[in-house]
């Protein structure tokens, strides 16, 4: 049997451990990848609560508890974020009857006198509350963001950027079949 | 004589007290501003390229290291704040690899490395080492007495 010198030994084990280290940063996830997912997704959504800038008082996500609600971050200076407005007030007016769906509006980085004119100008009555912590409980990096809480209080999805109605309708459509199918279970799995 | 040890007692009482200057913070436990910049300097900013949140003056770092201070000041561990920030934004988000699972890799790879080179170099050391006779063979003999032949016929 052939012996094997040190050099070649060496040579084989950097060989190894380069590809090892190309694996691992070819198997990690990219920073597009990142945004999308959120260790959010599958537990319970962290309770926001603050002074509402709209309606005045105090609004608490978990006012909303066993509704569909899309927990949406905005600023006003923010172009997608005015973009994507008139998509969400659709929406909340398309489940407006039904009162299974709502949308609650958490103000990132913004000054309410700055958000309060974007919603006189474009409409929209839900619950905007300046909480600026709720953004780091999110997990938020930029505006829009928007997550997708089930009745049950588990977040099942995130959105990065602006939303669109139709788009909207469909991922709550896959998300309610996937909820109803698990039956209230813990995770929902779209 | 007093002049001759003079300089040395300065500088011995200089070194002396800068020493005491510097120890005087160790034993003391850190400050919590100080435990929120020692977590928020192992946190990336979110919105920024290469910074970590305690550098970063971006409007969502400061929000961060506020929380990180807020939680640090409420009686979290440094390891319960780390894991919040885990929960909240992934491990991608901490500034060192993970040590464990496959991001160890990355920790022990540079190691193995060293390793590796080290031996490599002792081993290529061992056989540049000379090797054989010092002793001068009939054929090295030869050659030095014809060397001197020419030197002498010239």
């Amino acid at each position: 049997m052939k012996r094997w010198g040190a050099p070649r030994i060496a040579a084989v084990s950097v060989g190894l451990i380069m590809v090892l280290l190309i694996g691992v940063l070819a198997t990690r996830r990219n920073a597009m990848e990142r945004q999308r997912s959120s260790p959010l997704v599958g537990r319970v959504a962290p309770e926001v609560a603050g002074p509402d800038l709209l309606n005045g008082g105090r609004a608490r996500l978990s006012d909303g508890a066993g509704k569909w609600i899309l927990v949406n971050f905005f600023a006003s200076w923010c172009v997608p974020c005015a973009k994507e407005h008139p998509e969400l007030v659709k929406f909340a007016a398309a489940h407006q009857a039904s009162g299974e769906v709502s949308i609650f509006a958490v103000v990132f980085e913004d000054q309410p006198k700055g958000v309060k004119a974007f919603f006189a100008k474009r409409g929209g009555g839900w619950p905007v509350v300046d909480e600026p912590r709720a953004a780091v409980d999110y997990g938020v990096t930029g505006v829009p963001e928007s997550f997708l809480i089930a009745p049950n209080g588990v977040v099942v999805g995130k959105l990065t950027g602006g939303v669109r109605l139709a788009s909207l309708e469909t991922t709550l459509a896959r998300f309610k079949a996937a909820y109803a199918a698990a039956n209230a279970s813990t995770t929902v799995a779209p | 004589m007093i002049r001759r040890w003079a300089l040395p007692a300065v500088l011995l009482i200089v070194i002396v007290g800068a020493l005491g200057f510097s120890a005087r913070d160790i034993g003391r436990p850190p400050t919590a501003e100080e435990r929120a910049q020692s977590i928020a300097s192992r946190v990336k900013c979110p919105v920024c390229n290469g910074l970590s949140v305690q550098q970063s003056e971006a409007g969502l770092a400061r929000t961060i290291y506020a929380e990180i201070l807020r939680q640090v000041q409420s009686g979290r561990s440094d390891a319960q704040v780390t894991q919040y920030i885990v929960d909240t934004y992934g491990r991608e988000q901490l500034t060192r690899p993970d040590a464990s699972g496959i991001g160890s890799i990355v920790w022990i790879a540079p190691v193995v490395l060293v390793v590796l080179s080290l031996a490599g170099l002792a081993a290529a050391f061992r056989r540049w080492r000379p090797s054989g006779s010092r002793t001068p063979s009939d054929a090295d003999r030869a050659l030095v007495q014809r060397a001197l032949r020419r030197e002498g016929g010239s």
